[in-house]
C-alpha cells in the first residue's frame, strides 16, 4: 500500500510545484517589464561658441539738439587705430553721393569726438571691433549707438502734436534692407499697410514720422521686424512742455525682445508725469504686476494699480503721483512682472525735461558705456544671485579715475556715484548677472543710459544635422 | 461476299519491349478474342527479359521479328508490316497492340462491328482502361490542346460507368488497340519516325484527319493499358530518364509540324511563352526536373528548324499525293476540318485556373489543423502498437478517421463546409457569429476611414510618387539623399514596394492597403490560429462565437494600442502577420517530417517579413526557440535529438538573415547595428513604459485602459484551473519572453543623425497581447464548460459579456475615430516652388536651417519629394558630414566664398530659414556674396537661392558589387524559400 500513497504524494507535489510556477510566471513577467526603459531621446542644445569679433557697425541717429551734434567714440580695449564713420544719407532713395565716409583716428582708451549731425554708422574692424562704443550725449538727451538688431521694440511712442515720435531706420550695409513695422494701440494692432515692407537702401536711413502715418491720440508701441538685411532702429521722442510753449526731446532705446520680467532702472527726480507703457505682442491676455526697486528691497506698494493687457494691445498708465513719494524715498527703478512676455518702457516728463527709462538686458560679463558730462550715478539691480561687480571709470584721456568693487544681492539695488570727470564706465560682473543703468542729472535735465553686454567676441552658432520632418 | 470476308481480314502487330510481366496476359487476351485474327506478328525491340521467348512460344518463330533496342515504335510497326508481307498476308485491317495493352475478349469484335457500321471509318480505337485497376478510364480518344497538352476529355481518375460510351469521331486514338486500314496506314506513310515513342498516335490521327480519313472511338471495345512507358515503369533508350521531356518534345513537334502555315508564328510564340509559364509553375511546386524538361524540349525544337520544316514539307507532299489519288479515284473529299477535332481554345486557360486554385487551396489549408493531425498520428500509432486492444482504439479513432475519410486530404475546413440544404445567404443571415463578425469588420473598416486615400502624419511619412522610387531606394547603393549616403534602405521597403507594384504602382495605395486591411487580415489570421489552438485545448474545438470574439479582440490590438492612429506601420503590420506566423510555426509540431520542413520555410519567410516591419519580433523568435528547445531537451530529449524536429526551427531562424541580408549585412559592416532595432517610421520611436506594456498601449495614446482589464483578468485566471493551466503557462512564458526582449531592446540608445533615440517595444505589443488573449481564451473556455455543466443561466451570459468588453468597446472606440494624426498631405514650411524645383533633380536640394544662435542651429537637406517613407530611416542612420557642418557654421557666422561653394558642391539650390528665423543668422546670409534673397509665402520664413547652380550628378556615389550580390542572394533565397514552402504538388491522372 506504500506505492500508491507515494505516487499520490508525488502527483500532489508536482501539482503544487506547477501551481507555484504558474503563480510565479506573471510576477517574473512584471519584473521583466520593469526593466523596459522609456528615456526620451536626448536633443542636444549647444550654445554658441565664441570667435574673434572682426567687424562692428554702430548706428547713431541724427542729432536731437545742439549738444547731441557731437558723436563720441571710444575703443576701450587698449587698442588704437582708425575706424570708419560713414555719414549716411537721410534720403531713402539713396543718393550715393550723399554718403560721406570719414576716417576717425582713435587713440587707445581715449575719447574721440566728431561733430556730425546726420545719422552716422561707426564701423570698427579687426582689433578696433571688440567693445567699440559710440554715443550722442547731451545734458537733456542722450543715446548709445547700437548695432543692427533683427527685432526692436519701442513701447510708449506718440503720434500726436503733444507727443510725437519719429522712427529712424539705418541700414549700415551696402545692400538693401526691408522692415515690417507693427503699431500697437490700446485697442490692438493698428492697421497700417504703409508700414509693411519698408525698404531702406544700402547706407541710407529713413525716418518715419508716426504722426503722419498713424495719427492717434493714445500712446502707442512700435515693433520693428527686419525681414531682409540689417537695420538699426531708433526713436526720437518729443513732448510739449510748459503747456505747449516749448518741447523736450530724447531718444527711446530699442528693446531687443519682450520679457516676462522687465527691470527699468533710473528714475529722474522731480515732479511731473511718469507714464509706463506696456505692449503685449502675444495672443493671450496678460496680467501686470509693478514693483518698486529700492536700495533695500523690491516691493509692491498697496495703491499700485493692477493692470491687465489684452493680446496685441498696448496700454499706458500714469504713475507720476504714485511714484513721486517713492522716488523721494530713494526708489531707483521699477520691476514689471507679467504672465506673458511684454515690452515695457517708462517716459518721464519731469521739470520740463523728457527722459526715457528702458528695460535693461542682463549682464553676465563685461559691459561699458559712455557717460554724459556732469554728475551721474550707476544703478545696479536685478542680480540673479549674490555676486560682485567691479566698476571702473575713466576720464577723457583714458586714465582710470576710480575702481570699485561692490557686492550685489538679489532683491535690492546699489547706486554708485560716478566722478564728474568720468567719460566712460566699465562694469565687470562676477558670479551673477545684473542689470545696470546710468542716470545723469544736471540742472537742465536728465539722461538715462542702459548698459549692455560688451560685444567683445563674435558668436558662432553650434551647427548640427537633424532629421526632422520638412 | 468473299470480298466482304476479305475486307474484314485482320492482322495483329504486337510491339514489345521488356514487357514480359504483362506479355503472357496480353497473349492470353489476344488468344481469347471472339473475333478471329488472321495473323499475329510480334516485333520485339531488344527486350532484356524473356519476352522474346514468350512470343516465340506463343506465336511461332516466323511470326516474331527481333530488332535492336534503338528501334522506334514507327519502325517496329514497319517491320511488322514487312514481315506480314513476307508471310504473304495482305489483311484489310491492321490491329496494333502494345505488350502492356491487354484487350478484352470482345475488343476486336466490337471494333470490326463498328467498322462495319461506319463504312467510312479508317481508324478505330478502343476505350482504354487502367491496368491493373481495370476500372479507371485512361482514354476514349485523344486530342491536343494549343499548348501541346494531351487532352483526353476525362476527369482525373474517372471511373468507367459507361458515361463515355458513344461511338464518335475523334482526332486520334491510342496506338494501343488501334485498328487501322492497311491502305490508310501505307497511304499516310505510317507513323512519323521523328516521334519514336510518345505522341505518334496524335500526329498520325491529325495527319489522317487532314487527309480526310475518319477516326472513330469505339468505347464498346475495351483495352486495358498499363501505360508502362508514360509512367516510367519501362525505360528504353528512346524514352531515356526524362519521359516528360520526350512527351513534351513530341507535343511541340506535333503541333508545329501539323498546324497551318498561317497559324505557325502564333503557335511558336504561344508555345514559347506557354513553356515559360509552365516552367514557373513546375518550379513553384518544386518539380525542377519537369521544369528543365520543358525548357529542354523547347530548346530541342528551336535547335531543329530544318527538321520541322522537313516534316511540314513531307506532310504537305503526302496530303497532295492523297488528294491526287482521291481525285483519280473520284472519291468524295472529307468535309471535316481537323481543326474542329482539336481541343477548344479555352481549355489550357481552364487548366491553368484549376492549377492555381488547387495550389491556393492547398497553400491555405496546408497547416489546416496540426492539432488534428497530431491526434490522428497518435491514434494511428496507438492502433499500430496496441493492436491487442482493437475495440478500444477504434472507438477513440472513429470520429477522427470518419472525418478524415469524408474530407479531402488537404481540406479539413469543416467549420466552413456548407450544410447541404441551405444557401450561403441563409446560412449567413441565420448565423449570429457570421453576422457579428460582419458587423465587427464593418465597424473596423469605418474606423480606418482616415487612412483611405493618400495619408501621412504622425510617424508615417508621405508615400513617394511611384513604386519605382521605392524600388530604386531599395536597390541602389549610394542614395542622393541629404548630403549623400550609402546607408542601406530598410528591409520593409521590399514587400511594401512589391505591394505597391501589385496595386498599379501606387505607394499611397500600398500604405492605405496596409492600414485598412491589417485589421481584417489580423482577424482572419487570429481566427485560424485560435481554432487550431482551441482544438489543442478541447478536441471538439472551441465554440465559434468564442473564436470570433477572440479573433476580434486580437485584431484590434494595433488600433487600441494607439499605433495605428500614430501611423506606426511596423506595429500595424506585425499585428496582421503575427497570427499567420504563429500558425505556420505550429507546423513544427506536425507528426510528418515533410510538413515540419515546409513549416520551417514558411515560418522563416513570414518571420523575415515580420522582422522587416518589427525587428524586435526576431529577438522574440530567437529567445522563444531557445526556450522551447531547452524545454524539449529537459522533458523530451528524444524529440530534440531528432534532426527533423530540432532543425526546422533553426532553419526558420536562419532564413531571416539570408532574406534580410541586403539590410542587415551593410548595417553591421558599417557599425550601424543599432539601426536594425529601430521600427519603421519617423523618429523619435514610440515609447511604452511598464503600465503601457501591461495594457498594450503606446505611451500617452490608445483606447482607455479598462478595455484591456478583462484580457488581463482572463489570462491570470487561466493559470488556476488544471485544464487550462498548461496552455496558459505556455502563453505566459511567451509573455515573459516578450517582456525580456522588450527590456533588452529598450536598453541601448541608438545614435542617429543629430541625436540619439531609444528603440521602441511597439512591435512586441501584438506578441504580448496575443499571448495574453490566447491565455484568456483557454481560461474562458474552461470556465464556460464548468458553468455549462452546472446548468447555470446567468454564468454563460456573464462570461460572454466579459469576453465582449474588449472587442465591442475597442471596435466602438476605433470606429468613433478622431484619434489619428493623419492628414492627406504634409504641412510643410518650405515654399511650394522650391519643392517643385526639387523634383527636377536630386542636385536641387533645399538646405533647411532651424533654431537660433543661442541654442544652436539644426540643418537638414530636402531633396526630391522630401523625406518619404523609407527615406527617414536611411537619413537617420547616416553619420554627420562634419566637413559640411563646418562649412555651414562658417556660412552663418563669417561667410566666405568657400562656404558658399560648399553649398553648390553638395547640390544645394536653396537655403531656407523657416519661421521663426533667427534674424542674426538671416542678416549674415543676407550679406553673403553668392546667395540671393528668394521669396517665401510666409514673411517670417527667410529664403535664399545659391547663385551658382549645382551640376547634375554631384551626389552620385559609386555602385557596389556587394549590394548587387546581396540583392541577388536575397532574390534567389526568396525564390528557394517560396518554392520550398509551397505545398507539394503531384499531378495525378
Amino acid at each position: 500500500m506504500t506505492t500508491p500513497s507515494r505516487a499520490s504524494r508525488t502527483t500532489s507535489g508536482r501539482r503544487v510545484g506547477q501551481l507555484l510556477v504558474a503563480a510565479a510566471l506573471p510576477l517574473v513577467t512584471a519584473a521583466a517589464l520593469l526593466g523596459v526603459r522609456t528615456g526620451a531621446p536626448t536633443v542636444p542644445t549647444d550654445g554658441p561658441s565664441l570667435t574673434e569679433l572682426t567687424r562692428v557697425s554702430l548706428a547713431c541717429p541724427a542729432a536731437a539738439d545742439e549738444a547731441t551734434r557731437t558723436v563720441s567714440v571710444l575703443s576701450p580695449t587698449g587698442q588704437g587705430g582708425v575706424i570708419n564713420a560713414t555719414v549716411v544719407s537721410t534720403d531713402a532713395r539713396s543718393d550715393p553721393k550723399a554718403i560721406d565716409p570719414r576716417a576717425l583716428d582713435l587713440k587707445a582708451d581715449r575719447l574721440t569726438t566728431a561733430r556730425i549731425a546726420n545719422p552716422v554708422v561707426v564701423t570698427g574692424r579687426d582689433e578696433m571691433a571688440p567693445g567699440l562704443l559710440a554715443a550722442r550725449l547731451g545734458e537733456r538727451a542722450g543715446v548709445g549707438c547700437t548695432a543692427p538688431q533683427p527685432q526692436a521694440w519701442f513701447p510708449g511712442v506718440g503720434a500726436r502734436p503733444a507727443h510725437g515720435s519719429s522712427l529712424l531706420l539705418t541700414n549700415p550695409d551696402p545692400g538693401p534692407a526691408i522692415a515690417d513695422i507693427t503699431v500697437q494701440a490700446p485697442s490692438g494692432t493698428v492697421d497700417a499697410p504703409s508700414l509693411r515692407g519698408i525698404r531702406v537702401a544700402g547706407n541710407t536711413s529713413t525716418t518715419i514720422d508716426l504722426a503722419e502715418v498713424v495719427p492717434r491720440r493714445t500712446e502707442l508701441s512700435v515693433q520693428v521686424e527686419v525681414s531682409r538685411g540689417r537695420l538699426t532702429g531708433a526713436v526720437l521722442d518729443r513732448v510739449e512742455v510748459d503747456a505747449g510753449k516749448s518741447s523736450s526731446a530724447d531718444w527711446l532705446a530699442p528693446l531687443a525682445e519682450p520679457a516676462e520680467s522687465s527691470l527699468l532702472l533710473g528714475l529722474p527726480t522731480g515732479s511731473g508725469s511718469r507714464r509706463l507703457t506696456l505692449a503685449n505682442p502675444g495672443t493671450d491676455e496678460t496680467t501686470v504686476e509693478i514693483s518698486i526697486v529700492s536700495p533695500q528691497s523690491v516691493f509692491t506698494p498697496r495703491d499700485f494699480p493692477e493692470i491687465s493687457l489684452p493680446p496685441g494691445a498696448s496700454r499706458s498708465v500714469e504713475l507720476g503721483a504714485l511714484l513721486a513719494p517713492q522716488i523721494e524715498a530713494g526708489a531707483t527703478g521699477l520691476l514689471v512682472e507679467t504672465s506673458h512676455p511684454v515690452a515695457v518702457a517708462l517716459r518721464s516728463t519731469v521739470d520740463g525735461d523728457l527722459t526715457h527709462t528702458a528695460t535693461l538686458p542682463a549682464i553676465t560679463g563685461e559691459a561699458s558705456a559712455l557717460l554724459p558730462r556732469g554728475s551721474k550715478e550707476l544703478i545696479l539691480a536685478g542680480a540673479e544671485r549674490p555676486g560682485v561687480a567691479v566698476v571702473r571709470t575713466r576720464d577723457a584721456a583714458g586714465r582710470t579715475l576710480e575702481r570699485r568693487r561692490v557686492e550685489i544681492d538679489p532683491d535690492s539695488s546699489v547706486t554708485l556715484g560716478l566722478p564728474k570727470a568720468a567719460v566712460s564706465v566699465a562694469l565687470e560682473v562676477q558670479r551673477t548677472s545684473v542689470r545696470a543703468a546710468v542716470l545723469a542729472e544736471s540742472g537742465r535735465g536728465a539722461v538715462v543710459l542702459g548698459l549692455a553686454e560688451s560685444m567683445l567676441q563674435g558668436l558662432v552658432p553650434a551647427v548640427r544635422p537633424n532629421q526632422g520632418s520638412s | 461476299m468473299t470480298q466482304g470476308a476479305d475486307s474484314r481480314a485482320v492482322a495483329t502487330v504486337l510491339v514489345s519491349h521488356s514487357g514480359a510481366r504483362w506479355l503472357s496476359a496480353v497473349l492470353d487476351g489476344l488468344g481469347a478474342q471472339t473475333y478471329p485474327v488472321d495473323r499475329v506478328v510480334a516485333v520485339d525491340t531488344g527486350s532484356k527479359d524473356d519476352g522474346v521467348e514468350q512470343l516465340i512460344a506463343a506465336l511461332g518463330d516466323e511470326a516474331v521479328v527481333v530488332s535492336g533496342r534503338q528501334t522506334s515504335f514507327p519502325a517496329a510497326v514497319e517491320l511488322g508490316l514487312a514481315r506480314l508481307t513476307e508471310l504473304g498476308c495482305a489483311p484489310t485491317w491492321i490491329w496494333l497492340l502494345h505488350d502492356d495493352a491487354n484487350p478484352a475478349p470482345t475488343a476486336l469484335a466490337e471494333l470490326i462491328a463498328a467498322a462495319d457500321e461506319h463504312g467510312d471509318a479508317d481508324i478505330l480505337g478502343p476505350k482504354l482502361r487502367e491496368w491493373p485497376s481495370l476500372r479507371r478510364l485512361l482514354e476514349v480518344g485523344v486530342t491536343i490542346s494549343g499548348t501541346g497538352r494531351r487532352e483526353t476529355g476525362l476527369e482525373r481518375a474517372e471511373y468507367d460507368q459507361g458515361q463515355h460510351d458513344d461511338v464518335r469521331r475523334v482526332l486520334a486514338v491510342n496506338t494501343a488497340g488501334m485498328l487501322v486500314r492497311t491502305d490508310t496506314l501505307r497511304e499516310l506513310g505510317g507513323f512519323d519516325p521523328a516521334l519514336p515513342i510518345f505522341g505518334n498516335d496524335i500526329d498520325f490521327g491529325w495527319r489522317a484527319a487532314a487527309a480526310g480519313h475518319t477516326t472513330l472511338i469505339v468505347p464498346q471495345a475495351v483495352v486495358f493499358h498499363a501505360e508502362a512507358a508514360h509512367r516510367g515503369a519501362r525505360r528504353t533508350p528512346l524514352t531515356g530518364r526524362h519521359t516528360h521531356y520526350q512527351e513534351r518534345r513530341a507535343a511541340l513537334y506535333t503541333l508545329l509540324a501539323n498546324s497551318t502555315t498561317i497559324a505557325l508564328p502564333w503557335r511558336l510564340l504561344r508555345l514559347t511563352l506557354g513553356t515559360l509559364v509552365r516552367v514557373l509553375g513546375f518550379v513553384a511546386v518544386r518539380s525542377i526536373g519537369e521544369a528543365l524538361d520543358e525548357l529542354a524540349a523547347l530548346g530541342w525544337i528551336y535547335a531543329r528548324p530544318r527538321q520541322i520544316l522537313a516534316a511540314r514539307r513531307w506532310r504537305r507532299d503526302r496530303s497532295r499525293e492523297t488528294q491526287t489519288a482521291r481525285q483519280t479515284k473520284g472519291s468524295a473529299e472529307s468535309d471535316t476540318d481537323p481543326r474542329s477535332l482539336l481541343a477548344p481554345w479555352w481549355l489550357p486557360y481552364r487548366h491553368g485556373l484549376d492549377f492555381v486554385s488547387d495550389l491556393a487551396a492547398a497553400a491555405t489549408n496546408q497547416a489546416a489543423d496540426v492539432a488534428e493531425r497530431r491526434r490522428a498520428a497518435t491514434v494511428a500509432q496507438a492502433a499500430r502498437t496496441a493492436a491487442l486492444a482493437p475495440t478500444h482504439s477504434t472507438t477513440r479513432a472513429a470520429p477522427l478517421s470518419s472525418r478524415q475519410r469524408d474530407a479531402p486530404a488537404e481540406d479539413t475546413e469543416d467549420d466552413e463546409l456548407p450544410e447541404p440544404d441551405s444557401g450561403l445567404l441563409t446560412r449567413f443571415l441565420t448565423s449570429p457569429v457570421a453576422l457579428g463578425s460582419a458587423v465587427f469588420l464593418v465597424a473596423v473598416l469605418i474606423g480606418t476611414r482616415a487612412a483611405w486615400g493618400s495619408v501621412t502624419g504622425g510617424a508615417l511619412a508621405p508615400a513617394p510618387e511611384a513604386a519605382g522610387d521605392w524600388w530604386r531606394l531599395y536597390t541602389e547603393h549610394a542614395h542622393p539623399l541629404g548630403l549623400g549616403t550609402d546607408v542601406p534602405a530598410p528591409a520593409y521597403l521590399a514587400p511594401l514596394a512589391a505591394l505597391a507594384s501589385l496595386l498599379g504602382g501606387s505607394p499611397a495605395a500600398a500604405v492605405t492597403a496596409v492600414l485598412v486591411l491589417a485589421l481584417p487580415v489580423a482577424f482572419w489570421g487570429a481566427w485560424r490560429l485560435i481554432r487550431v489552438t482551441g482544438r489543442l485545448l478541447d478536441p471538439a474545438g472551441l465554440p465559434r462565437w468564442l473564436i470570433a470574439v477572440c479573433a476580434a479582440t486580437y485584431s484590434l490590438v494595433s488600433a487600441v494600442s494607439g499605433g495605428w492612429s500614430a501611423g506606426r506601420l511596423g506595429g500595424v503590420a506585425v499585428s496582421a502577420l503575427l497570427p499567420w506566423l504563429i500558425h505556420a510555426a505550429l507546423g513544427f509540431a506536425d507528426p510528418e517530417p515533410d510538413r515540419r520542413w515546409r513549416a520551417a520555410w514558411r515560418t522563416g519567410l513570414l518571420l523575415a517579413v515580420t522582422t522587416a516591419v518589427g525587428p524586435a519580433v526576431f529577438g522574440f523568435a530567437l529567445l522563444a526557440t531557445v526556450v522551447v528547445l531547452l524545454a524539449g531537451a529537459v522533458f523530451a530529449r528524444s524529440l530534440v535529438t531528432d534532426r527533423s524536429v530540432a532543425l526546422p526551427p533553426l532553419v526558420a531562424l536562419l532564413v531571416v538573415p539570408v532574406l534580410l541580408a541586403p539590410w542587415w549585412l551593410p548595417m553591421l559592416l558599417d557599425g550601424n547595428a543599432g539601426g536594425l532595432l529601430l521600427d519603421p517610421g519617423r523618429l523619435p520611436p514610440a515609447t511604452a513604459g511598464f503600465i503601457d506594456l501591461v495594457f498594450g498601449r503606446l505611451a500617452g495614446s490608445g483606447a482607455p485602459q479598462w478595455l484591456t482589464w478583462p484580457i488581463l483578468a482572463g489570462a491570470l485566471a487561466a493559470l488556476l484551473p488544471r485544464a487550462s493551466r498548461s496552455i496558459a503557462m505556455a502563453c505566459w512564458t511567451a509573455v515573459l519572453v516578450t517582456a525580456a526582449i522588450a527590456a533588452a531592446v529598450t536598453a541601448p540608445t541608438i545614435a542617429v543623425l543629430g541625436g540619439a533615440v531609444r528603440p521602441s517595444p511597439t512591435s512586441l505589443i501584438p506578441v504580448m497581447q496575443g499571448a495574453l488573449i490566447l491565455a484568456a481564451v483557454s481560461g474562458l473556455s474552461v470556465l464556460l464548460r464548468a458553468v455549462l455543466l452546472r446548468s447555470s443561466r446567468l454564468g454563460p451570459v456573464l462570461l460572454a459579456v466579459l469576453a465582449l468588453v474588449a472587442p465591442v468597446g475597442g471596435a466602438m472606440w476605433f470606429a468613433a475615430g478622431g484619434h489619428d494624426e493623419f492628414a492627406d498631405t504634409e504641412v510643410s514650411d518650405i515654399p511650394a516652388y522650391m519643392k517643385q524645383s526639387g523634383r527636377l533633380g536630386p542636385e536641387r536640394g533645399v538646405l533647411i536651417v532651424r533654431g537660433d544662435v543661442d541654442t544652436g542651429l539644426d540643418y537638414q537637406v530636402r531633396r526630391g519629394d522630401g523625406a518619404t517613407i523609407g527615406v527617414d530611416e536611411v537619413l537617420a542612420m547616416t553619420s554627420e558630414n562634419t566637413e559640411f557642418s563646418v562649412a555651414l557654421q562658417g556660412l552663418v557666422s563669417r561667410p566666405t566664398p568657400e562656404s558658399v561653394g560648399a553649398l553648390s558642391s553638395r547640390g544645394i539650390e536653396y537655403v531656407v530659414l523657416p519661421a521663426p528665423a533667427d534674424g542674426r543668422v538671416a542678416a549674415q546670409l543676407d550679406a553673403t556674396v553668392g546667395l540671393s534673397q528668394a521669396s517665401a509665402e510666409d514673411r517670417s520664413t527667410r529664403a535664399w537661392v545659391v547663385d551658382e547652380p549645382a551640376s547634375t550628378g554631384v551626389l552620385d556615389g559609386p555602385g557596389s558589387w556587394l549590394r548587387m550580390l546581396l540583392l541577388i542572394v536575397q532574390g534567389l533565397g526568396l525564390l528557394v524559400v517560396l518554392v520550398l514552402s509551397a505545398p507539394t504538388w503531384r499531378e495525378r491522372r
